[in-house]
């Protein structure tokens, strides 16, 4: 049976486990291509209006997956930490893609639709959590010995996220294929925003792989590269926590970033995006105080190739200035 | 202490009843306004929604008339609201503002900005003057919210008679300057007995019935949802809502005595939305399948712009207006929203639910 599982939202940070724990299970797992216009398209015309591009993003890959696939595999992630939460839409996931399913394909298509409800804890350590459906296809002994094998896979990947690989290429090494390691030039680069903003290649239009390209040759920081340890220590003076695991770390890696002395950071985030919108204002704020330059880019679904990349090109120049004038030369 | 708060409603009445019965100057921020609205956007993020501008415009106009002390509400997620008075400090602080925050975090959310709190505002209060000025804003908000379902209900029938508003307005007026419960409760039932006095007085007419739903604040606030109800009521349409002030201090103050807000959300709302997504998400569900299966002409869902639980909401009520065949009339506001597009998609939506009941009436009568 083949289950399909969206190449969008959390799965840059769950992913490889996802499959893994599919295949141990002995279920062929289905993930869709990387994101393509087509696919964004479908999903601006069946999300509702007002929801954000990732959500939209989501929507179109479910609904490419829903003909290569027999079901669909939607997790309802209410938080990967106590306490803490990612976004509503998160918790309401499997509802909103019901609705778009149900849209396209009638009442037969909700019924395809398997939800996977991950809260802090139970990711890996509880069964129950798994749709029934599952459960009683591969009977409790399998779904333990999945489970164990996703926890591992889950452990490796996000190893090789911390040691600098990005998402697809960790997932071919966990695939066993050889990867090079990219050379990275000798001046820090920091980017931040929510991993599916960051690691999609479409909607960011491949930054990441582009400042380090020859002509800009940075080496690039995400917030991936720093352990969940480090990012909070950063952020434990604050008069109250940040209930949003994914601004947590974004905050918590601005103050990181800065004592590893990088050049500038990008804050890249997503159209109508809630928590964004007031960690964006603590991030700007941090970044002023500490007189490191800051980018902040809103991706949306018009964002065009060559726009994007004049801001880029603007924002490295004035830190090449603002770099050459406190070295005191270049300006005179 | 020259103590403030944001506006919500009747919001202020309660309150400022609350801080001036523990002993502090209280400083009412002016009535939401245009210039509210552009301080708001003017120095807010601009992707925020539009409650949190509007708080933001009540501070600063707040301050300016000379609070020192801005009481905010907090939250534990995920909805923004629980972040909302971290980053409103600092753009306060920012503009140059002198003043202290305290942050009334409900429990869960951990004590220390809360305690600190609570010590300032009651140290001025012996322990029998709080609990006097809790029960005194405990009955002031609930007198309002009564006050206002009665009004919703029989102002429709009344209307094109203005005595009604006028009853009304001074019912709220005495609520604000009374401050002995007996003599509220007094003011309370003259003003049922008037409005029932005038209802009795006119022919009865067909009316609509509609729910009111979606995030609290945009619900509650009449200066950002461009008078919604008074608008109804206006084209004869009863307004109800089950979203209140009392309700919400009920449910999320006191929820383990009384139990059944949230037993009732969870079980109207289990067939189309079964998770917590934060806010009003889930009521907003749940008191559509209400308005339902009880045959409510239709629904309005209220919401600003990019509120996260309420897209969630959206996404599946399009289901239950199916199921159900209940017109939703979706309201997202912000600060561009304009009065007459508002208006005029109101009265479309009226008019739209008035057909639709002639049309079953008539083909109940056929039958």
């Amino acid at each position: 049976m083949r289950i399909g599982l969206p190449r969008a939202l959390l799965y840059y940070w769950f992913g490889p486990a996802w499959k893994a724990f599919l295949q141990e299970i002995r279920l062929m797992p289905v993930v869709s291509r990387m994101t393509t216009k087509e696919i964004l398209k479908q999903g601006v015309r069946v999300g509702v209006d007002e929801a954000c591009l990732p959500v939209k993003v989501y929507l179109g890959h479910c609904l490419n997956l829903m003909s290569e696939c027999d079901l669909l595999l939607v997790p309802r992630i209410v938080n990967l930490r106590k306490k803490e939460f990612i976004c509503p839409k998160f918790m309401g996931l499997p509802e909103m893609v019901k609705a778009a399913v149900t849209n396209e394909y009638g009442p037969e298509g909700k019924e395809r639709v398997l939800v996977w409800k991950s809260e802090h804890r139970s990711f890996w350590d509880a069964p129950p959590a798994l749709p029934d459906y599952l459960r009683k296809l591969a009977g409790p002994g399998k779904i333990k010995t999945g489970l164990h094998r996703a926890k591992q896979v889950f452990r490796e990947y996000r190893a090789l996220l911390h040691q600098g690989y990005l998402p697809d290429e960790a997932e071919e090494i966990l695939a066993g294929k050889n990867v090079h390691r990219r050379e990275q030039g000798a001046a820090g680069l920091g980017v931040i925003g929510h991993p599916y903003c960051l690691y999609d290649h479409f909607l960011n239009m491949s930054l990441l792989t582009l400042l380090q390209r020859r002509e800009y040759n940075y080496a690039v920081f995400t917030p991936e590269l720093f352990s969940e340890e480090e990012l909070s220590a950063e952020v434990a003076d604050l008069a109250k926590p940040i209930f949003w695991t994914l601004g947590r770390r974004m905050l918590g890696a601005v103050r990181a970033l800065r004592k590893k002395h990088v050049a500038g950071i990008i804050h890249l985030a997503a159209f109508a995006c809630g928590p964004e919108a007031l960690i964006g204002e603590l991030i700007r704020r941090e970044c002023q105080s500490y007189g490191l330059p800051l980018l902040q880019i809103n991706l949306d679904e018009h964002s065009g190739e060559a726009g994007l990349l004049t801001r880029i090109e603007a924002f490295l120049d004035l830190i090449n200035t603002h770099a050459h004038r406190r070295e005191g030369i270049g300006c005179g | 202490m020259r103590v403030t708060f944001p506006h919500m409603g009747q919001l202020s009445i309660p309150v400022k009843a609350l801080f001036e019965g523990l002993g502090h100057e209280v400083v009412v921020p002016p009535v939401t306004n245009k210039f509210t609205f552009e301080l708001g956007s003017k120095y807010a993020p601009e992707f925020a929604c539009l409650p949190f501008k509007i708080n933001l415009g009540n501070f600063i106009e707040a301050l300016e008339a000379g609070a020192d002390t801005v009481v905010m509400g907090g939250g534990v997620g995920p909805c923004r609201f629980g972040y909302y008075a971290q980053v409103q400090r600092e753009i306060l602080q920012d503009l140059g503002y002198n003043f202290q925050l305290l942050l009334l975090d409900p429990p869960g959310a951990g004590t220390k900005e809360l305690s600190k709190a609570i010590k300032l505002l009651a140290e001025a209060a012996s322990p029998g003057r709080i609990l006097s000025a809790l029960r005194l804003a405990w009955v002031k908000t609930r007198l309002l919210d009564e006050g206002n379902r009665l009004y919703r209900m029989q102002a429709p029938y009344i209307l094109p008679d203005n005595t009604v508003r006028q009853i009304y307005g001074d019912f709220l007026d005495q609520i604000d300057r009374e401050n002995r419960v007996n003599r509220l409760l007094k003011i309370y039932s003259t003003f049922t007995v008037k409005i029932n006095q005038l209802r009795k007085e006119v022919k009865p007419k067909p009316v609509l019935r509609v729910k009111i739903i979606g995030e609290i604040y945009m619900v509650l606030e009449p200066k950002v949802n461009f008078d919604l109800e008074d608008r109804l009521s206006e084209l004869g349409v009863e307004a109800h809502r089950q979203i209140s002030m009392s309700g919400w201090v009920e449910e999320h103050l006191f929820g383990v005595f009384f139990p059944h807000h949230a037993k009732r959300r969870k079980c109207l709302a289990k067939p189309y939305l079964s998770a917590f997504v934060g806010g009003h998400g889930q009521e907003t569900v749940a008191e559509t399948v209400d308005a339902g299966v009880n045959k409510y002409d239709g629904v309005i869902q209220v919401l600003p712009f990019t509120c996260m639980p309420e897209i969630v909401a959206q996404s599946v009520l399009p289901e239950i207006s199916r199921d159900f065949a209940l017109p939703i009339l979706y309201l997202v506001l912000d600060e561009h929203s304009a009065e007459a597009g508002i208006h005029t998609r109101l009265e479309a939506f009226v008019d739209l639910m008035a057909r639709k009941k002639r049309a079953r009436d008539l083909r109940a009568k056929i039958m």
